[in-house]
C-alpha cells in the first residue's frame, strides 16, 4: 500500500499536501486522548506478552514433565505417562493407521496419537528438519534408509505390503458430469495393454515411492509391451503429484483418465475402478516403520510398532487391503539394527 | 511529524518499540540473507546450466508476462470504469475484484478446477468443443491471473481517482472523444500508477503456487513454474531448491527496485518536459 502512496504523491496539481498535512496533524487536546490510548494499548500488549511468555512457560514446563516421566517410565509401564505419540505414515496409510491409532489409544488410554499423513519424501524431509515425530512409516525403505544413516531413526522393520494399479473413473463417473456432457463418447480403458490410448495420465513424482514404484514398472513394461507404448503412456502424463491421495484425486475428479495408485488407494474410494497391471511387470511396494532418534516416549512409539506388527494390528491393515508379510510379520530383514526392548512392551 | 518524533523519544515507550521494530526487522529480513548466503556462486552456475531448472524459469517468465499483458490490457479500462461511474453496480464489482486477495490460493485453485476442469461448469462444455485447460500451460495463466488482476486494479483504481474530472471536462470541451480523453488525459496523469499496479500483478503472479498446483498441476517443463520447482527439489536436494529460492529473491529485489524507481523516474521525466 505505501507504493501506491508514493506514486499517487507524485500528482500535487490535485491534491495539495499541505491539507493532508493538517488533518494528521496533533492538536494539543488530542494529544493526551493519544497518550491515553497508547498506554492502554502499551498495557493490553505487555499483558499479552506476559500471558504469552506464561503459557509458554507452563507448556515447556508440562512438556519437561512430560519427557522426563516418560524416561522414567520407559521401563515400568507405558499407561501411567501421559504420552502424545506423533506418527509420520505414508499417505497411502491414512485410513488403515486412523484405524490403528484408535485401537491403540484404547488398549493405552493415557496416550494420545495423532497421526500426519503425507508423501513418505516429505515427511523423511520434516524429520530431517527436525519436526517431532515419534514414529514413521514409509511406503519405502529409502527414506527409512536415509534417516537411520542421519542417525534420526533407531531401526526399520517391514510391516505391510502392496501393489500398484491402474485407475480410471467408474463407468458412472465417465458419464455423470454436469448434464451428462462430461466424456460420454470416450470408450473406457479396460485393459493395461490400452492405457496408451488415454489422454491424460497422473503419476506420482519422481521422489514420492508412489511415483518410483510407478517408473519402475513402466521401465519393465518396456520390455514386455515394447519401447513405444511406454513412450505413449510417458507422453501422456499431465501432472506429477507428491502424494498417492493427490493423484487418485486428480481421477475422481474427472480430470485424468488413468493414474498409478496402490490397489488400497483403489478400494478406498467408490468413484475409481482398478484395472490390473500384469504381474510380469507389476513392482511391490514393501512398507517401513520405525522409531525416531527423537521420540519424546521410546516406550509408547515401540509399543505402537509392535500394535502394528502385531495380529490385530495386521488383521487391521488386512481389512484395509495391505498384503501381510506371509504370516512372518517382523521376521523379515530389517534394515538396520532392531528396536530395542519392543518384545519386552505391553501393547 | 517532528513533534511526533521528539514525543516518542521522551517517552518511556520508545525502547520497547524500538525492540519491538528491530525483533520485526529481523524475523522478515534474516531469513532472506541466510538463504542469499547459503548459496554459492558455483551452485548458481551449477543450477544454470539444469534444464530442470531452466525449463522452470522460462515457463514462469512466459507465462507472467502473459498473464501481466492480460491482466494490464483487460484491467486499465475497468479499473478507469470502476473510478468513474460512481453508482452501486461500481462499489459491488470492485468489493468482487478484491475477494481473491482476501482467499486463500488453494481454495482458488480448486474453484478454478471446478469451473474450468474438464468436468466442471465451463470447461464440460469448452471438452465438447475440445479445448482443454487445466493441467495445461493456460492453466498457469488463468491461475496467474485470477490472483493477480486484484492487486492491478486496486493500484490502478487509486491512480485514476488522482484524475480530476475538471481535467477532463476541460478536455473534452476542447473538442476531445471521450475515448481520446481517457487515453491522452487520464492515462498518461495515472501512468506511474498503472506501471506500479502491473508491477505488483507481476510479482503476485511470480509466486503464485496454490492455486497452480492444484488448477494446473506439476509437469516439468508444462506447467512446473519455479515455485513449483522449488518445492519439488526440495524433496530430493535440498541445495538445488536453495539456488531456485536465491534466484527468486534476487528477481523480488530487482522487482522492487524498479518499483521504487518508476515514481522518481517517472516525476524527472514530467520535469524535463
Amino acid at each position: 500500500m505505501r507504493i501506491e502512496r508514493e506514486a499517487t504523491s507524485d500528482h500535487p496539481p490535485f491534491e495539495g499536501p499541505a491539507p493532508d498535512r493538517q488533518r494528521f496533524r496533533l492538536r494539543p487536546h488530542e494529544c493526551s486522548t493519544w497518550r491515553v490510548l497508547g498506554v492502554g494499548l502499551f498495557g493490553a500488549c505487555v499483558g499479552f506478552a506476559l500471558g504469552t511468555v506464561g503459557t509458554v512457560g507452563t507448556v515447556a514446563t508440562a512438556a519437561l514433565k512430560e519427557s522426563t516421566d516418560t524416561r522414567v517410565a520407559r521401563d515400568s509401564d507405558v499407561e501411567r505417562a501421559n504420552v502424545m505419540l506423533t506418527v509420520f505414515a505414508a499417505s497411502s496409510l491414512a485410513e488403515a493407521f486412523d484405524d490403528l491409532a484408535r485401537d491403540f489409544e484404547t488398549s493405552n488410554p493415557n496416550v494420545v496419537v495423532r497421526n500426519v499423513f503425507a508423501g513418505s519424501q516429505i515427511l523423511r524431509l520434516q524429520i530431517e528438519q527436525g519436526a517431532n515425530a515419534d514414529v514413521f512409516a514409509s511406503a519405502h525403505e529409502e527414506h527409512l534408509e536415509r534417516l537411520m544413516r542421519a542417525g534420526a531413526l533407531k531401526g526399520a522393520r517391514p510391516f505391510a505390503e502392496n501393489e500398484l494399479v491402474v485407475i480410471v473413473p467408474t463407468a458412472r463417473e465417465r458419464l455423470g458430469g454436469l448434464g451428462g456432457t462430461g466424456r460420454s463418447g470416450r470408450p473406457a480403458v479396460r485393459s493395461f495393454e490400452e492405457l496408451n490410448q488415454v489422454d491424460r495420465i497422473v503419476i506420482g513424482s519422481e521422489n514420492v515411492p508412489a511415483g518410483v514404484y510407478a517408473r519402475a514398472m513402466l521401465s519393465r513394461a518396456e520390455a514386455y509391451l515394447g519401447p513405444a507404448f511406454v513412450h505413449d503412456v510417458r507422453s501422456h502424463v499431465v501432472s506429477q503429484e507428491s502424494n498417492v491421495r493427490l493423484i487418485r484425486a486428480k481421477v475422481e475428479l474427472g480430470e485424468a483418465d488413468a493414474a498409478f495408485v496402490y490397489r488400497t488407494d483403489a478400494l478406498g474410494s467408490s468413484k475409481v475402478e482398478a484395472i490390473e497391471i500384469p504381474p510380469e511387470i507389476n513392482v511391490r511396494a514393501r512398507y517401513f516403520m520405525g522409531v525416531t532418534a527423537r521420540a519424546k516416549s521410546t516406550a509408547a512409539a515401540e509399543a505402537f510398532v509392535a500394535h502394528v506388527l502385531s495380529p490385530e494390528g495386521q488383521g487391521v491393515l488386512a481389512r484395509r487391503g495391505f498384503a501381510s508379510l506371509d504370516g512372518t510379520a517382523g521376521a523379515n530383514r530389517a534394515a538396520g539394527p532392531r528396536p530395542e526392548g519392543t518384545g519386552g512392551i505391553r501393547p | 511529524m517532528s513533534s511526533l518524533s521528539s514525543l516518542s523519544s521522551l517517552s518511556p515507550l520508545s525502547l520497547v518499540g524500538r525492540l519491538g521494530g528491530a525483533a520485526l526487522v529481523l524475523t522478515v529480513v534474516l531469513p532472506l540473507i541466510v538463504l542469499i548466503g547459503s548459496t554459492s556462486v558455483a551452485d548458481l552456475r551449477e543450477a544454470a546450466r539444469n534444464p530442470r531448472f531452466v525449463e522452470a524459469l522460462g515457463l514462469s517468465v512466459r507465462t507472467t508476462l502473459a498473464s501481466v499483458v492480460l491482466v494490464t490490457v483487460l484491467g486499465t479500462p475497468l479499473a478507469w470504469w470502476l473510478v468513474s461511474t460512481p453508482g452501486r453496480l461500481s462499489r459491488v464489482v470492485s468489493m468482487l475484484l478484491e475477494l481473491p486477495i482476501m482467499i486463500p490460493p488453494a481454495v482458488i485453485g480448486l474453484a478454478l478446477l471446478q469451473t474450468f476442469g474438464r468436468m466442471g461448469f465451463v470447461g464440460a462444455w469448452l471438452s465438447t468443443k475440445g479445448i482443454f485447460i487445466a493441467f495445461t500451460p493456460a492453466a498457469v495463466v488463468l491461475a496467474q491471473v485470477t490472483v493477480s488482476a486484484p492487486y492491478f486494479i486496486q493500484a490502478a483504481s487509486n491512480a485514476f481517482r488522482e484524475v480530476t474530472p475538471d481535467t477532463l471536462v476541460v478536455a473534452r470541451t476542447l473538442g476531445a472523444s471521450s475515448s481520446t480523453a481517457f487515453l491522452r488525459v487520464a492515462l498518461p496523469i495515472a501512468l506511474p500508477g498503472v506501471v506500479v499496479g502491473a508491477s505488483l500483478a507481476w510479482a503476485r503472479a511470480l509466486g503464485e503456487f496454490g492455486a497452480t498446483l492444484l488448477f494446473a498441476g506439476n509437469l516439468p517443463g508444462h506447467t512446473q513454474t519455479m515455485p513449483l520447482a522449488i518445492f519439488y527439489a526440495l524433496e530430493s536436494d535440498v541445495r538445488m531448491a536453495v539456488v531456485l529460492a536465491t534466484m527468486l529473491v534476487g528477481l523480488g529485489g530487482v522487482l522492487l527496485l524498479s518499483l521504487r524507481l518508476i515514481p522518481s523516474l517517472a516525476a524527472a521525466a514530467r520535469r524535463r518536459r
